[in-house]
């Protein structure tokens, strides 16, 4: 449905007019040399595309993008020498879709390593690879075996536009890809696992399928290359050396979008001219791409990125958010009582967990009943949030049991419980600012959930608590609309129960009371049964129906608000007087 | 077979010595400066083209020294000024974009041809249990092994290695109280910069190699200083000593000897995946 | 004047206000207390006072002297010490390299370790297996290292077993009527009004009451009713009093 969205249709049109003009150039200006570089051009185009998915998306370090073009390289390459007979565009999608297992394979790694290790490995797979086809060569290279263009594409003229043709499918698929579920869960894996598996999505498989993609790019450029040269070394641009200047200029022109990966593109193929005409030597190229990766580290995500930004301000500045409007005449689903009257929306028992010798908590055992709301309140330090983890799955090494609507959950991941009935804000604030509202709030939806979130009920939902409307993009709302859009995000997948976690933390008086207000209303209008973890005692008063007291790992207080803020074992804890025990 | 692992003497002399620089970098610095041996080959090759106009080994080598600490000074500045509080990903990304930058400016200059460069004790060796063993190749092991020792010493015992290392741990706490980070960061960048420089000059020679194979020795230093996860000295010793003489020993099989490359490289890969293997969730809560 | 002294001052983070347009004097020889229940701004407020934030708006003066651009070493030269929140100890650095990190010189560093006697044999275990108690001891030590004219300190008693909270409370008091300018920040209200002289409560990144920490102390329920309803009772004598 959404792709067929008009608004995203009418604002993506001038883009792709613009880089349909552009890729028409070359056949009709150039020459046939240049036509060749633009042919280059469209082929590392294709390469950088890859990379804006696993590093300008998910914000994972590879330096491996032109290992997978190699093994594109060698797919085409060696049906070239065992398959002669075989068309070329059959030779050509094998290459591609072999090289996308090995992406996944690569991405096995990504599943614990992070950050600058990760790099590190990417790069020596890269150079293992290189070192084995330096070893071996490319299939048919030694005994000059080349691969021949199909007829139709002798000319440079006609191979460029096929080129062209192969970087718009797959600008597509990857643009279209990144518009799915999918693509926003590379988006969620660059803010946090965490917020990822709240959400209900596997870290593990967003990592993959980022790998996965960006193989499949690689693999179409490094096939298209062989062709484009007849046969292929290990040297030169597909090594080690060319997988680092590839991401640099990545980095440099933010090539997670499509304008940036062609421009990336057209630098790498038409530098050394650019550097003929400026009088320089011809192989200093990386240089400027070294220094406009450090410029772009420095500003952000590179230049096509500020170019976004830029048209998106001006955009941000002639309207107003504003916000959602509230579906004439539409109710959201009557909320089903539970089948047998007594079943609670969750129940712990007997809660222990430690931090290797710490007891960071004890024996704790709390019961929300269906329909209501429960602040758990307690000093700083006291364990609330370790609770929240356990309850969610993200410490799982917990004794005791923990039970969602009268079923265990002990025995699944954090992203299965959330699919389970229980769902999670974050104290940080753990929304994804890449994405829009409409995107962020589908990604935390199964497939049946998606059936029953129609869009009357997010506009009924949004409207609720007060967020702008769908389109706009969650980077672009205050801190505070952000808290309240994190709430209705938990909402949104009408779980069992939400778990939020200092929903009010850092926000203002006002923003504090219109915060409590909406979560107040939540069980009865939605169905979700809340825990409440806050630390404001005005917000809990106002809305909890029933207070739980941790301090140093233990409950010391339990019952309706009144009884427990009077407690005097509870103003001590707050006040910081000793407790008698 | 014997002879083969001694003959890898002098690489993994080289490969520890870089090592240990890269340790140093990461838990002073907090960097994985990929940009180590391009910082260091740029001071080892005007060693060498010094030489080349007749220069004394000593001298050059001081010049080439001093070359490579300041190329890495500027490098030290630039990761000061713009990325003083950067997570330890970005300062490394930026090590990646350095690298890029200063393999291609020296590969410039340079030229792709290999050069003479001049051999340290003139090339000499010694016999010993009936091996030829080169005075360099001894030279540079001790060499790795004396560093990783003044580096030990100089952490736990100076006020100056007291204050670089409460730095490293929290470089804001530091500030706090009164300890010039940025300034003593560059100041590490400078010292590693000037001692790659040396050690690349010592193996130059047997490498017979030009600009760009001298600075892709960041590949094996990587995976000696990954033994001891990028933070014990001592374990990049025996990592880069080890994988020099491994790689040594495969030229005793002429099939193997074609791969010996990808050897670091599995170090790398099965020590990171190995102690990582625990960590579910990313840092970010 | 001397000492530290805030007007008008501001902080924002991610571009959200934390901090607003806060008044405070902190004069020498003085322990002056900041209350005020989690998430008003407190810690916010210390870090931008010692540069580990920026401030957005307003001036902070140290001795007379304007420090809203020093960097954080020169603030720390003029005489500003910054006792941070979670006791922030080099946990790979034995205790006493702690101390000598900030000291000007070893003796420097024994003067400093010799206020706790609880430290001196713990001399050359790693700060990271000491006890929060201990460790909260250390941070203290090497603050003083420094020999300060100014000290901020933020939630020591944090996570602290009340006993060891009494045993170090006192020190403020010490420091104050030996010249320092004390800034103590706490959740936890009532030993810290004991040894205070002048109390403020910031709550919602504003100044809700300023008034001496013995009234305040004097009047606990007013105080309880600031934290949890975010303003002082209607009839509270205090009201006059407040900011």
């Amino acid at each position: 449905m959404r792709l067929a969205d008009p608004r995203w249709i009418v604002r993506s049109l001038p883009v792709a007019v613009v880089v349909l003009v552009l890729l028409l150039i070359p056949p009709v200006f150039l020459s046939e040399f240049d036509q060749y570089n633009a042919t280059t051009a469209a082929i590392f185009a294709i390469a950088l595309l890859g990379l804006g998915v696993v590093t300008g998306r998910a914000a994972l370090i590879c330096l491996a993008q032109t290992a997978f073009m190699a093994v594109g390289a060698f797919v085409i390459l060696w049906l070239n020498v065992h398959a002669p007979g075989m068309p070329f565009l059959i030779k050509l999608v094998i290459a591609s879709l072999i090289t996308v297992p090995i992406g996944v394979l690569v991405s096995l790694p990504a599943l614990r390593l992070r950050g600058i290790n990760l790099g590190v490995v990417t790069l020596a797979f890269s150079t293992a690879l290189t070192v084995y086809l330096s070893v071996k060569g490319f299939p048919g290279a030694k005994q000059a075996n080349f691969i021949e263009r199909p007829d139709a594409l002798m000319s440079e003229g006609s191979f460029y536009l096929f080129a062209a043709g192969a970087f718009i499918v797959v600008a597509l698929i990857v643009t279209i890809l990144g518009r799915t579920n999918i693509g926003s869960s590379w988006s969620a894996l660059r803010e946090s696992e965490r917020a990822t598996a709240a959400l209900g999505r596997s870290a593990p498989i967003a990592k993959m399928t980022a790998f996965g993609v960006s193989a499949l790019c690689g693999g179409v450029a490094g096939a298209i290359f062989a062709v484009q040269l007849g046969t292929a070394e290990p040297s030169g641009s597909l090594s080690p050396l060319g997988s680092l200047s590839l991401f640099a200029l990545a980095i440099m022109v933010g090539s997670r979008f499509v304008e940036g990966a062609l421009i990336g593109g057209a630098l790498f193929a038409f530098m050394p001219t650019i550097l003929k005409l400026l009088g320089l030597p011809q192989d200093i190229g990386d240089i400027f791409f070294g220094v406009g990766a450090i410029l772009g580290l420095r500003r952000g995500f590179g230049a096509a990125e500020d170019i976004r930004d830029v048209l998106h301000r001006r955009r941000r500045k002639t309207a107003e958010l504003g916000v959602a409007e509230p579906p004439v005449g539409y109710e959201p689903p009557s909320v089903p009582a539970p089948a047998d009257g007594s079943a609670a929306a969750l129940v712990v028992e007997g809660l222990t967990f430690s931090y290797g010798q710490v007891k960071a908590l004890e024996d704790v055992s709390i019961t929300v009943p269906h329909g209501s709301v429960v602040a758990l309140i307690g000093p700083n330090g006291a364990g609330k949030s370790t609770f929240i983890d356990c309850v969610t799955g993200f410490n799982r090494s917990y004794s005791g049991s923990v039970s969602a609507a009268g079923s265990p959950i002990d025995g699944y991941s954090a992203h299965e419980r959330a699919h389970h009935g229980v769902r999670r804000s974050f104290q940080q604030g753990r929304t994804i600012p890449d994405l829009s509202i409409e995107e962020y709030l589908r990604l935390g939806l199964s497939r049946e959930q998606r059936r029953v979130a129609t869009p009357d009920f997010i506009d009924d939902l949004l409207a609720f608590f007060s967020c702008p409307p769908r389109d706009t993009r969650v980077g672009d709302i205050d801190v505070g609309t952000r808290r309240l859009l994190e709430v209705a995000g938990a909402v949104a997948a009408q779980p069992e129960l939400v778990l939020l976690d200092e929903p009010a933390a850092g926000l203002g008086g006002e923003e504090s009371e219109e915060i409590a207000r909406r979560i107040a209303e939540i069980p009865g209008r939605y169905g979700p049964s809340v825990l409440l973890v806050e630390h404001d005692m005005e917000l809990v008063t106002a809305i909890a129906q029933h207070v739980v007291v941790l301090d140093f790992g233990r409950v010391i207080a339990d019952g309706t608000p009144d009884v427990v803020l009077s407690d005097p074992k509870v103003v001590s804890a707050y006040l910081g007087e000793e407790v008698e025990v | 077979m014997f002879n083969y692992a001694v003959s890898g003497l002098i690489y993994g002399g080289a490969y520890a010595l870089v090592a240990v620089c890269l340790v140093v970098m990461f838990r002073m610095v907090r960097v994985l400066n990929f940009a180590q041996t391009a910082i260091g080959a740029i001071g080892a090759y005007v060693a060498i083209i010094l030489s080349e106009h007749g220069w004394a080994y000593l001298p050059a080598a001081l010049v080439g020294a001093a070359a490579g600490a300041g190329v890495a000074v500027i490098c030290g500045s630039l990761m000061s000024a713009w990325f003083a509080d950067a997570p330890t990903e970005r300062r490394s990304t930026v090590a990646i974009a350095i690298f890029i930058t200063l393999l291609t400016l020296g590969f410039r200059i340079a030229g792709s041809t290999p050069r003479v460069a001049p051999e340290l004790f003139g090339g000499s060796t010694f016999r010993i249990f009936g091996v030829n063993v080169t005075w360099a190749g001894l030279a540079v092991v001790l060499a790795a092994i004396v560093l990783a020792f003044l580096v030990d010493v100089f952490l736990r015992g100076t006020r100056l290695g007291i204050r670089l290392r409460a730095q490293s741990e929290r470089p804001q706490t530091a500030e706090l109280l009164g300890v010039p980070s940025r300034w003593l960061a560059v100041g590490v960048w400078g010292v590693t910069g000037a001692i790659t420089a040396v050690g690349l000059l010592v193996v130059t020679p047997s490498r017979g190699a030009d600009f760009l194979s001298i600075g892709l020795l960041i590949l094996p230093a990587l995976a000696a200083a990954s033994l001891g996860l990028f933070r014990s000295t001592w374990l990049a010793v025996v990592g880069g000593v080890g994988i020099g003489i491994i790689t040594g020993m495969t030229e005793y099989w002429p099939e193997v000897k074609q791969y010996q490359d990808i050897i670091p490289l599995a170090v790398i890969v099965i020590v990171l995946m190995w102690t990582q293997r625990k960590e579910v969730w990313d840092a970010a809560r | 004047m001397e000492g530290l002294e805030l007007s008008g001052f501001s902080v924002d983070r991610a571009g959200f206000p934390i901090v607003r347009k806060v008044d405070l004097v902190v004069p020498r020889g003085q322990v002056t207390v900041m209350l005020g229940p989690n998430g008003a701004g407190k810690t916010t407020l210390l870090e931008a006072i010692s540069g580990l934030i920026p401030a957005s708006g307003g001036t902070a003066e140290l001795d007379g002297a304007k420090i809203n651009r020093a960097s954080r070493v020169k603030r720390s030269r003029l005489g500003l010490a910054h006792v941070e929140q979670g006791r922030a100890v080099f946990g790979e650095l034995t205790t006493f390299e702690n101390v000598l990190v900030a000291a000007k010189d070893r003796d420097a560093a024994e003067e400093a370790f010799s206020t706790f006697p609880e430290l001196v044999q713990r001399r050359d275990t790693l700060a990271r297996s000491l006890s929060g108690g201990e460790q909260q001891m250390l941070v203290i030590a090497r603050a003083l290292a420094m020999k300060p004219s100014t000290i901020l300190v933020d939630e020591m008693s944090l996570g602290l077993a009340p006993v060891i909270v009494r045993r170090l409370m006192p020190i403020w008091r010490r420091l104050a009527d030996e010249g320092m300018a004390v800034l103590l920040v706490e959740q936890f209200a009532a030993l810290a009004l004991a040894i205070g002289d002048e109390a403020y409560v910031l709550s919602r990144g504003e100044v809700a009451l300023r008034a001496p920490a013995k009234d305040l102390a004097a009047r606990t329920e007013d105080l309880r009713s600031v934290y949890l309803h975010g303003h002082l009772p209607a009839d509270s004598p205090l009201r006059g009093a407040s900011a």
